[in-house]
């Protein structure tokens, strides 16, 4: 029971294969920043120990442990990274993670990248370290509480992850999410208990066998009950509204939205117009399309490039 | 999985824009563009030839990303348009739409299609040369560092869970009396032995860093570490790219004008 | 010397022991359960990779025999030694440990029989204590909770590691170490212990004690070393296994005798 979270390329809609990409490096981009600044410190250097730990996360998905004859869990790790790095640089290292294998193992699609790192490094690092943090916060913010907090958040992660991945595809066209979702979540839910499992495993590990390592993270603060109180609600809340994005899913309505968004044509069913409705004279629909999708990227690369020749200029000066 | 670098330190960036600019153009083909996809697969099995990887072993390593299939079958016998077939399977009414079934077959085919251009461009430059033509293309210093490092001690850390994993599962015998095998102890245990060994694993891979660290530092490095020194610029590198689209802008354009089944 | 014949052969069809009771029996002392025998016939084994390990590989041990595996790196010795727990499966041939083939079949039963003791403890070694470590085995093979509590503590009194029982392992010396990691395999009652390099990274003292130790158990035992002395003062029968294949086999004294052989197997 590996997570089935790797999207290939082929199943999402070009169009939100961008959007998630232009997403996931506006992110990654903050974090870049923020980590700078990290409130983990585990080493003097944080390159080389995100860099080493990035491998740690890699070796740390062969573990399996066995729950029935042919079936075994496996560790994801976003939470985990998160925990031991912070959130923002765990992110980054997540995000690289999901990078290499895409380009390395050929384990998810380089234009689904973007999705992949969405699903996984955004949603399930990014905002499964604040949801672990929160509950940490929320029960008393002892080590302990703090361990518990990444465990339910670890599951949460996994969970989540797997509901947007869904949900992409059903945006795209490839699933129904009449079907999916449901059997995503259920199937999900199992494999993030094992995340959770593994994740207060390893780290309560960590903290009996090297409470000195474990230092260097930021030691919970005792917050007040107010803060407490507050902190709660606020992620109950989150989850709340999460669990009802999931619930209220259906089908037609996120068709609708597919196609109001360019991702599906409705009729004929072709994820194909960069710029829905656009066409260009003398030249049919289909051929016009293909035509105006190509442009449409051939613009946005040329103004990148564009955009990098004037930084590096500015740079020089 | 890890294909033998042709070359290090050569400019990868016009292997890098080629193979993004391929997939997404395969991306954009529309359900049931079968020809301008076996189109793309021949363009493919040529450069594969170039890099001396045979079609029928390039075809078959594509075959890693097909699992994920299960994702698009509920699409087959959910959607109602083109009917194809319909009857009862079981307890089950189960109807086949034409539709559906074009969806899941063009997904399949785009993801073993794109599989395969990752893995020439893996074939024609190594890991690290592309981490360093993504630093050229403006990749973050952090993010080039620590995915140069996370590549270098990769294969080391999975070596060494590979080999903890051994000694676990030698350790795994069944309950006495019992001959097949069969699993002690209950499932939260199981899962606690796991973060165990992620914990120790975490262990070691921290102390390794601390080596690096103060080997780095006794070489006087301080902040960021640069990993080698980037390769000349490729000369041509604008118009290969120009290139490169032009190879795109065809192959979407045969998606579009090519009949579709 | 190269006789390979000169042991006598189990009886590979034989049934396996039965071990009713025992984790009942307040004799929790270590016995083990089986009869330590392995016979092993043309075993061949080639890595997916195509690399060929082992090239036709016949062996007889009788119950309780002491052996060294004697050959250079990349000989075939690990591999041959992860054949017999059943980690590596033969190409060709089979390997019977205790009376029973090695088969998916007799898999379970054959971990329990064979102990093996890896080079490096700390790929052994995960837990957050000693206890739960040597705990690991015993509770894997469902054992109840007194019978596991009586086979640790006989496991660590064996290798002089009770007061150890408490500690993180990766807090403790390399040969303390080394000891955990045999009680680790102890505590699973094994009739055959395997050691990988078990003098490596030890000073002299530790490596004395080592010695002592390996004396000191009943069980059949195959090691192997690049270490001669050691095999000199601990092993009566050597073998020697070069690129694949058995070389010399016969009694320690003598084929350390022969630097002939030595140094043409790159062990002198």
């Amino acid at each position: 029971m590996y997570p089935q979270l790797h999207i290939p390329d082929g199943f999402l809609s070009p169009q939100l294969s961008l959007l998630l990409w232009v997403a996931t490096a506006v992110l990654v981009g903050i974090a870049v920043r923020k980590s700078g600044r990290a409130d983990v410190k585990l080493l003097a250097s944080q390159p080389i120990l995100m860099g080493v730990l990035g491998a740690f996360i890699f070796a740390a998905q062969m573990f399996n442990f066995p729950v029935a004859t042919g079936t075994s869990g496996h560790l994801l790790g976003g939470v985990l990274a998160g925990y031991l790095l912070g959130p923002w640089a765990g992110t980054i290292v997540m995000a690289t993670v999901i990078g290499i294998q895409a380009l390395l193992f050929q384990d998810g699609g380089l234009l689904a990248l973007g999705a992949n790192a969405f699903n996984m490094g955004i949603i399930g690092t990014l905002g499964g370290s604040f949801v672990a943090r929160g509950i940490g916060t929320a029960l008393g913010g002892s080590r302990s509480a703090s361990i518990l907090g990444a465990g339910a958040a670890a599951w949460l992660a996994v969970v989540a992850a797997a509901g947007f991945t869904t949900l992409q595809l059903g945006l795209s066209g490839t699933t129904n999410v009449a079907i999916g979702l449901p059997a995503m979540l259920g199937v999900h839910a199992l494999i993030g208990i094992g995340e959770a499992l593994i994740t207060v495993a390893a780290l309560t590990f960590i903290a009996q066998t090297a409470p000195d390592i474990l230092a260097g993270v930021a030691a919970p603060s005792k917050a007040s009950p107010v803060r407490r109180l507050v902190t709660g609600v606020a992620i109950a809340g989150g989850v709340a509204t999460l669990a009802s994005l999931f619930a209220s899913t259906d089908p037609d309505g996120l068709e609708a939205v597919a196609v109001q968004l360019g991702f599906l044509n409705a009729g004929e069913v072709s994820p194909f117009e960069l710029f829905p409705g656009y066409t260009i004279p003398g030249l049919d629909g289909g051929a016009s399309t293909a035509v105006a999708g190509v442009l449409g990227i051939i613009v946005v690369i040329g103004v990148l490039f564009a955009l990098g020749r004037l930084a590096r200029s500015r740079a020089q000066s | 999985m890890i294909a033998e670098p042709r070359s290090v330190g050569r400019d990868a960036r016009a292997a890098v824009i080629a193979t993004l600019a391929f997939v997404t153009a395969v991306a954009l083909l529309p359900p049931g563009s079968y020809l301008a996809l076996l189109f793309a697969w021949l363009l493919l099995a040529f450069a594969g030839a170039l890099l001396g990887i045979g079609p029928t072993r390039l075809a078959r390593r594509g075959l890693v990303a097909l699992p994920f299939v299960v994702a698009a079958v509920p699409i087959v016998f959910l959607r109602s348009d083109e009917l194809l077939w319909a009857g009862s399977v079981g307890p089950l009414t189960l109807q086949v739409s034409g539709a559906g079934l074009r969806i899941a077959l063009t997904a399949l085919i785009k993801a073993w299609i794109s599989v395969q251009a990752s893995m020439l461009l893996l074939a024609f430059a190594s890991a690290p040369s592309i981490v360093t033509a993504l630093r050229r293309m403006k990749l973050p210093e952090v993010i080039a560092t620590s995915a140069g490092l996370t590549i270098r001690y990769l294969e080391l850390l999975r070596d060494e869970a590979r080999r903890m994993l051994r000694a676990r599962t030698a350790r795994s015998a069944s309950p006495v009396g019992s001959g097949r095998e069969r699993i002690g102890g209950s499932i939260s245990w199981r899962a606690r032995t796991t973060g165990n060994l992620v914990g120790s694993l975490f262990l070691r891979a921290y102390s390794r860093a601390q080596r690096i660290e103060e080997a780095a530092a006794s070489r006087g490095a301080t902040g960021s570490l640069s990993i080698g020194t980037m390769p000349t610029a490729d000369p041509r590198l604008t118009i290969k790219v120009i290139g490169v689209f032009a190879l795109v802008l065809a192959l979407t354009l045969f998606g579009a004008l090519l009949p579709r089944l | 010397m190269t006789d390979q014949h000169e042991h006598p052969h189990t009886h590979p069809g034989a049934p396996l022991p039965h071990s009713h009771g025992h984790e009942h029996a307040h004799d929790a002392a270590l016995a083990p359960t089986g009869d330590g025998t392995i016979a092993i016939s043309h075993l061949h084994f080639r890595y997916p990779d195509g690399t060929e390990a082992l090239r036709g590989i016949d062996l007889a041990i009788a119950g309780g025999e002491k052996i060294a595996l004697l050959g250079p790196n990349g000989a075939g010795k690990s591999t041959l030694m992860l054949h017999l727990n059943g980690i590596h499966r033969p190409t060709h041939g089979t390997v019977h440990v205790a009376g029973a083939q090695v088969s998916n079949e007799t898999i379970g039963r054959v971990r329990a029989e064979v102990g093996l003791v890896f080079q490096d403890p700390d790929d052994q070694l995960f837990s957050p204590t000693v206890w739960d470590d040597v705990a690991f085995g015993p509770t894997h093979m469902g054992l109840t909770s007194s019978a596991i509590h009586d086979r640790v503590e006989t496991a660590l009194a064996a290798v002089g590691a009770l007061d150890l029982a408490q500690r993180a392992p990766m807090r403790l010396s390399i040969g303390q170490r080394k000891r955990v990691a045999l009680a680790t395999v102890l505590a699973m009652n094994p009739s055959i212990l395997v050691f990988d390099e078990p003098s490596a990274g030890l000073d002299p003292r530790g490596r004395r004690e080592l010695i002592g130790l390996l004396q000191s158990l009943t069980q059949t035992l195959i090691v192997s070393t690049h270490d001669l002395e050691l095999a000199r003062a601990a092993f009566p029968r050597s073998i020697v296994v070069d690129r694949g294949v058995i070389v010399a086999d016969g009694s320690t004294s003598e084929i350390l005798a022969n630097r002939e052989l030595l140094l043409a197997h790159g062990l002198a």
